[in-house]
């Protein structure tokens, strides 16, 4: 492995754990504050259906866990990273939507953890951060230390 | 190739998928609280139009407390509380039922089995900021409660005019 692949093998797996610990987080906050508080925040949103309220409370806190696990593991680095940004992704337009049509609603990104409480350009530019580091993987593979290999893991390959 | 990785994610998703239904399973059902015996719901209605409202007013916000006492009077509307229980076991209008937003995330509320599906339903909450009685009017008409109100200034302008008040907590269904 010469130098540059170590790099970029590295890079993938900082990313890629990097990733992990956002989602981790942002996971177990939501199941420490229960299920009806989550529902609560999403609702405030108002982009889901109220009686979807409920499963979609359930469910998400689980995939941030579930995609951080394979992300820690390096198990399905690429599926799971691609995931992992659409889900980040999904969640940025949820909370631009909540800026345009100038709702004033709690974030509940991080059951306020970093000390935010309302929805605002900070969080968006914060997601896209998240964004950018949670595509690496999908670009480069899982790296270093990945559990799961692939034939096409190698840089660059789609 | 792309089949395979769109397995693996179906995969992850079908996990978070079963652990969600895990816990959902796991959690404790909650005894809805039932509408005690409502004055305001007993009464003779024109069914067709019961507030004298356009069908271009129906679910809107009304603000006078003539307008709700009215129709509190006559029996012509359900009400409905849509405060936290320990606002409403501080005191509430006599009759109403107590319906809060939260009850409705385990699925449709026994209380909906109380309201009359064919009468106008009057929401309040606390007024001001509260936004309880929208979320509940919402809700309402997804279970096809078609003529819902919000007496947006709430409770406090029916304590607060000297209006009879009740206290207590709700019975609970079985």
């Amino acid at each position: 492995m010469n130098r540059s692949s170590t790099g970029v093998s590295v890079g993938s797996l900082v990313a890629r754990l990097a990733t992990a610990g956002v989602l981790l987080l942002a996971g177990y906050t939501k199941l420490q504050g229960g299920p009806t508080a989550f529902a609560l925040a999403i609702e405030s949103f108002e982009l889901v259906p109220g009686r979807l309220l409920l499963p979609v409370a359930y469910f998400l806190p689980w995939f941030e866990i579930v995609i951080a696990a394979a992300l820690i593991l390096g198990v399905w680095a690429r599926e799971s990273a691609a995931l992992a940004t659409a889900m980040l992704a999904a969640f940025t337009l949820g909370l631009a939507s909540v800026l345009v049509r100038g709702l004033d609603v709690d974030c509940g990104c991080f059951g306020g953890l970093f000390g935010e409480s309302k929805v605002s350009w900070a969080s968006i530019a914060r997601n896209t951060v998240f964004i950018a580091i949670a595509a690496v993987p999908v670009w480069l593979g899982g790296g270093r230390f990945a559990l799961t290999r692939e034939s096409d893991s190698s840089p660059g390959a789609a | 190739m792309i089949e395979r990785r769109i397995g693996r994610a179906a995969i992850l998703l079908l996990a978070a998928v079963l652990l969600a239904a895990g816990q959902a399973g796991m959690a404790p059902s909650r005894k809805a609280a039932a509408p005690p015996p409502s004055a305001s719901t007993g009464g003779e209605t024109d069914s067709a139009n019961p507030l004298g409202a356009t069908p271009a007013e129906t679910s809107t916000d009304r603000y006078e407390l003539n307008w709700l006492t009215d129709h509190y009077n006559a029996g012509t509307a359900a009400i409905v509380d849509a405060r936290p229980l320990e606002n409403f076991v501080a005191g509430h209008i006599p009759g109403a039922t107590h319906l809060p937003f939260e009850d409705f995330l385990s699925g449709k509320p026994k209380q909906l089995d109380y309201l009359p599906p064919d009468q106008p339903i009057i929401v309040y909450c606390d007024g001001g900021d509260c936004d309880a009685s929208h979320k509940v009017k919402k809700m309402l008409h997804e279970f096809d409660f078609a003529e819902v109100y919000v007496f947006v200034p709430g409770y406090p302008a029916w304590r607060d005019a000297g209006l009879a008040v009740e206290q207590g907590t709700p019975e609970t269904l079985p």
